[in-house]
């Protein structure tokens, strides 16, 4: 096995403000929404493909220049995109009457989240909750859930040791279970 | 659980106690303050949510929770002991007990949930176990892993374990191989490849690591498709790490995470990338240290430092071989690994490759890519300096007399052939297939270039004439004709209005719309602007300057097909032109011969067109040298002249050296050399050899086929071919369905004419043969009844001998002979006794209408004068003919001898 030459390094940022994380995201739900779409239209089905997408969202969007200000702050609003991408299809889909709903490859995205969480629209509101009462819980679950990131990435996303993530990531995910329970 | 207070007294509580062993748990839950029962609660609710191990929420990339699984059965498996980890997974050590021995097991980070997953990854495990080549480590199973104590279930291979493996690259350094040797190892690693992809199987991640070397110095490729099973995208490497791993050997098509284009050639990519490793000792990128996007971006868009400038002792064509095996491109890699393994064999037995240095051309379009917006504004500014040029120029030749006028404006023309120049440099040789997706930019850019001349220009109509002339031009090299036309008559149009002034750039014009008028099929548009541009030239000239030879030439090919007689007069006015002005050694004049050869050939004149190529032959030699495609192709009508008149044996030198040169010239995939191996079968069915006949043609029409669509004349040609050799070697199924494709394939051309009436003789020569002879008359008849079938004399003769052929086989004496003066009628050329096609003919009708004996004495009577062509060895309708006693002679007689 090769060592890692390094992992992935903060984006050049030549001299130019960081764009806003609403342009950002904006630009990265779109991208994200059309590869989750295309790579599961021919790949099938596989769990490792949340981080392919963002993986590529990220080579996409960084190289179109744009400057934002560290790898962090990408992959946060990455993984926020990701979030509003499959929630916001969760969402249509629940609207649509049934039978009328011809499946689309996004659909499959969405059963992959599914098969861990039993309702993705719940845990959105119960992510809004949380976020009011501790939003660095909400950061983690969205690295680690939805961009499908390792305890270190997630780590190295929020600047701070795999140990807090560890423990966050256990009080978030048991936290959550509590409120589901409840809900 | 409101109160953020509240919650963060909960969540360190929680904290505290997930910290604990779970038995040591209900005492610290205990020790809790018993007045805040909520509270205790909370907690107490949490830690039991900690507890489910249910896989809520639980990310897909269980990397960092895999516990150890030594000591664990994994199929028939004891694992032994971990030997590698990385982001993708875990390589064990694992031992067999039947047969006993040691195997590698890897373990997939991630888990693989849907059915529908699981069905793949075992679908792709059992191309994998397919896979059984030495230089590739064996997959012996593969399955999965139950879930069991937080793991989740995981995917694993076992794999053949490579004892004392050394990777690649190191094996080659720590011994201190020469080039030689490496070049040998890396030829291992290609065949193993090979291998793969001719089952299917397309690795995607061949990195040096992937590349080992065992104790035995056997060269064994590992994780073969490991990679699409494992990763979620082919070639997209996870967030984590892993990427910088593999990113050096990654391809422009995976860093762009074009997925769909991951194909063989991305290890063709993979594998240049290895041979530069070997040959230099260093990766041909550094991408150390830099960040990702401006990695990628090197990637798809720098050009690595020449192997030969990076190490001493390293050949050029090192360089060649690598730039085309690492083209940003896939369609110029090589097609294939075996390709590359071939290429290497012939750098070792110093022999060309087939990579060549890289043209001017193609770099100049490399820059252009990588600046595209940048060209435009280059393009301007050569433009503008070029016109302040030519404005002082037309300064000086405005208002003067014509003839001078005339002249002049061709030093205006010099300028503007070399803005011609450039706009070829940038451009030229680009493909139509690899041009979509600048097709777009480059239209709009040559739009705004005529419009910038006709807006900027309008003064100075002489200098916009040639311009809008060099854009026509422009568009005519990207075979986009009918911009071509639409600007070249635009520039015909603004030189006829400025009369004698203009006349030499009417000239000019009529001349390059005559070649897009040919592009176009307008072969009378054309033939009309030649012969204006002829007159005005004549007038401008005179009668005997030799450019008028040049034109004369391109109106000679123009009407070689439909006024044979007109275009030999042009040629020999052309020959006499070309002579005069450029000498006897001109290698114009000699092509000028070649080309009333050509038509010599069609008429059936075949000893004129021998004299015509020996005369020209030589000449091309001396001036364009041994192996220019052009000698290749005097080479090959001068052996289908020897063929026609009878001394195949001749033929097959001629052509074997035609194939030798083309072959070099062009290269073993081009249609010219597709076409000699249509010639070499012709040659074999004349020795009597069907089956390297069949063979030849096989070649020729796999050739063909790569190069041209389906319906192309020359693949149709060679198809029909085929499909009559098929039938001569009794394979009357095959022969059929051969001969139905190409009927039903063969456009309504004169070429697809020729084609369909080759189609249908063959099928028949199977009618008459099955009895059915109805049908082969009416289909022969409804040839000969297309209208367009009157101006062809070679396809009436043919049709009308096909027919002569079935009435002969039922005895109908009268209407074959009928039929037969027919044929002979539509072409005299056939009642001269010397040519061989006529000997054949008469021969074959002879024997079908039952008088053997009465071909036998045509054949000898033939073969005293020299007639020696075995096809009819290979012929079924000469059985009756090979039965007769006296025949045995004959045939030896027919059977060429080498002559000493």
């Amino acid at each position: 096995m090769p060592t890692p030459t390094a992992t992935l390094p903060p984006p050049p940022v030549p001299g130019g403000e960081p764009t806003t994380a609403d342009q950002l995201y904006a630009e990265l739900y779109d991208e994200l929404r059309r590869r989750a779409g295309g790579l599961m239209a021919h790949q099938g089905n596989h769990t490792l493909q949340a981080t392919a997408i963002v993986h590529e969202a990220w080579l996409k969007v960084a190289g179109r220049q744009h400057t934002y200000a560290s790898r962090a702050h990408f992959l946060g609003v990455a993984a926020r995109a990701m979030r509003s991408v499959l929630v916001d299809h969760a969402r249509a889909r629940r609207t649509l009457k049934r039978g009328a709903h011809a499946r689309v490859p996004l659909d499959d995205a969405l059963d992959l989240y599914a098969a861990r969480v039993p309702d993705l629209l719940e845990l959105d509101d119960l992510l809004a909750r949380l976020e009011a009462l501790d939003p660095a819980l909400v950061r983690i679950v969205e690295l680690r859930f939805f961009a499908g990131l390792t305890i270190e990435d997630t780590a190295l996303a929020l600047a701070t040791s795999t140990a807090t993530v560890e423990r966050g990531w256990r009080a978030a995910r048991a936290w959550l279970r509590v409120a589901l329970e409840d809900h | 659980m409101t109160r953020d207070g509240h919650w963060n007294r909960v969540r360190d509580l929680f904290e505290a106690a997930a910290e604990l062993a779970p038995e040591a748990r209900p005492a610290f839950l205990a020790g809790l303050a018993a007045h805040d029962a909520p509270l205790k609660q909370a907690v107490a609710r949490l830690l039991a949510a900690d507890a489910a191990d249910d896989g809520f929420l639980e990310p897909p990339l269980p990397a960092d929770r895999l516990p150890s699984l030594v000591g664990r059965r994994v199929g028939g498996y004891r694992i032994v002991r971990a030997i590698a980890s990385g982001g993708m997974g875990t390589v064990w050590e694992a031992e067999q007990d039947q047969p006993r021995r040691k195997v590698a097991i890897k373990t997939l980070h991630a888990g693989l949930a849907s059915p529908q997953a699981r069905r793949r990854f075992h679908f792709e495990a059992e191309l994998l176990a397919n896979l059984r080549h030495p230089g590739i480590a064996q997959v012996f199973s593969a399955g999965f892993l139950e879930a069991e104590g937080g793991v989740p279930s995981v995917p694993w291979f076992a794999l053949e374990f490579v004892e004392d493996a050394c990777p690649l690259t190191r094996y080659a350094e720590d011994r201190n191989l020469d080039l030689h040797a490496r070049l040998r190892l890396f030829q291992s690693v290609c065949r193993a490849v090979q291998h793969a992809h001719q089952r299917g199987v397309v690795h995607r991640d061949l990195k040096a690591a992937n590349l080992l070397v065992d104790g035995h110095g056997q060269v064994k490729v590992i994780d073969f498709g490991i990679a699409r099973p494992a990763a979620g995208a082919p070639g997209s490497p996870t967030l984590a790490g892993e990427v910088v791993g593999t990113l050096e050997s990654m391809s422009p098509e995976q860093v762009e995470g074009r997925s769909a284009e991951v194909d063989a050639r991305t290890d063709v990519y993979a594998l240049g990338v290895v041979l530069y490793r070997l040959a230099t000792g260093r990766n041909p990128y550094e991408l150390e240290g830099l960040p990702l996007p401006e990695a990628a971006r090197r990637i798809r868009e720098a050009e690595p430092a020449r192997p030969s400038r990076v190490a001493r002792g390293v050949p050029r064509e090192i360089d060649w071989i690598v730039a085309r095996a690492m083209a940003k491109e896939p369609i110029r890699r090589y097609a294939a690994a075996s390709d590359l393994d071939q290429e290497i064999q012939r750098l070792l037995d110093r022999e060309p490759v087939q990579a060549g240095p890289p043209s001017r051309g193609y770099r100049l379009r490399k820059f252009c890519q990588r600046h595209r917006a940048g060209v435009a504004a280059t393009l301007v500014a050569v433009l503008a300096a070029l016109l302040g040029l030519a404005g002082v120029l037309y300064g000086l030749v405005h208002g003067a007399a014509a003839r001078a006028a005339a002249a002049e404006s061709r030093a205006d023309a010099r300028l503007v052939a070399g803005f011609t120049g450039f706009f070829r440099a940038l451009f030229g040789g680009l493909r139509p297939e690899e041009a979509d997706g600048r097709a777009l930019d480059r239209t709009r850019l040559l739009a705004q270039g005529a419009a910038w001349v006709r807006a900027e220009l309008a003064e100075r109509p002489l200098v916009q004439t040639q311009l809008l002339r060099a854009v026509g031009e422009a568009h005519a090299g990207f075979a986009e004709h009918r911009h071509a036309r639409a600007l070249l008559q635009e520039s015909i149009d603004l030189a006829r209005a400025q009369g004698e002034a203009g006349a030499f750039d009417l000239a000019e014009g009529l001349l390059r719309r005559a070649r897009v008028d040919r592009h176009l099929d307008d072969a009378d548009g054309a033939a009309a602007a030649l012969r204006e541009a002829l007159a005005i030239e004549e007038r401008l000239f005179g009668a005997e300057h030799p450019r008028l030879g040049a034109i004369l030439n391109e109106l000679g090919v123009l009407l070689a097909r439909r006024r044979p007689e007109e275009a030999l007069a042009a040629y020999r006015r052309s020959h006499a032109l070309t002579v005069a002005g450029q000498g006897e050694e001109s290698g114009d004049a000699a092509m000028v011969l070649a080309n009333m050869a050509a038509i010599e050939m069609r008429a059936q004149r075949y000893a004129l067109a021998q004299r015509l190529l020996e005369q020209a032959l030589p000449v091309v030699m001396r001036q364009h040298g041994e192996t220019d495609p052009r000698v290749g192709s005097l080479l090959n009508d001068l052996a289908t002249v020897h063929r026609q008149l009878g001394d195949p044996l001749r033929a097959l030198e001629l052509q074997l050296r035609d194939l030798e040169v083309t072959r070099t010239a062009l290269g073993a995939h081009h249609p010219d050399t597709g076409m000699v191996h249509r010639s070499l079968a012709l040659i074999h069915e004349a020795l009597g050899d069907g089956a390297q006949a069949l063979a030849e043609a096989e070649r020729a029409l796999a050739i063909l086929t790569g190069a041209f669509a389906d319906t192309h004349p020359q693949r149709i040609d060679a198809a029909a071919l085929r499909a009559r050799l098929l039938a001569r070697a009794g394979q009357a199924g095959p022969a059929r369905a051969a001969a139905e494709a190409v009927l039903a394939l063969a456009p309504q051309t004169l070429e697809g004419r020729r084609a369909r009436l080759a189609g249908v003789l063959v099928l028949a020569e199977l009618d008459r043969r099955a009895g059915e002879s109805d049908a082969a008359l009416a289909a022969l008849a409804r040839l000969l009844a297309d209208p367009a079938a009157g101006s062809d004399a070679r396809l009436r003769a043919d049709a009308h001998f096909g027919r002569a052929f079935v009435l002969a086989q039922r005895g109908d004496v009268g209407s074959a002979e009928a039929e037969r003066e027919q044929a002979l009628a539509a072409l005299p050329a056939w009642r001269d006794p010397a040519g061989a096609p006529q000997v054949y003919l008469h021969a074959k009708f002879a024997t079908l209408g039952g008088d053997p004996h009465g071909a036998l004495r045509l054949l000898g009577e033939a073969l005293a004068r020299g007639y020696r062509n075995a096809a009819l060895l290979i012929d079924p309708d000469f059985a009756a003919l090979r039965a007769l006693p006296g025949f045995a002679p004959l045939a030896a007689g027919l059977l060429p001898v080498r002559r000493e």
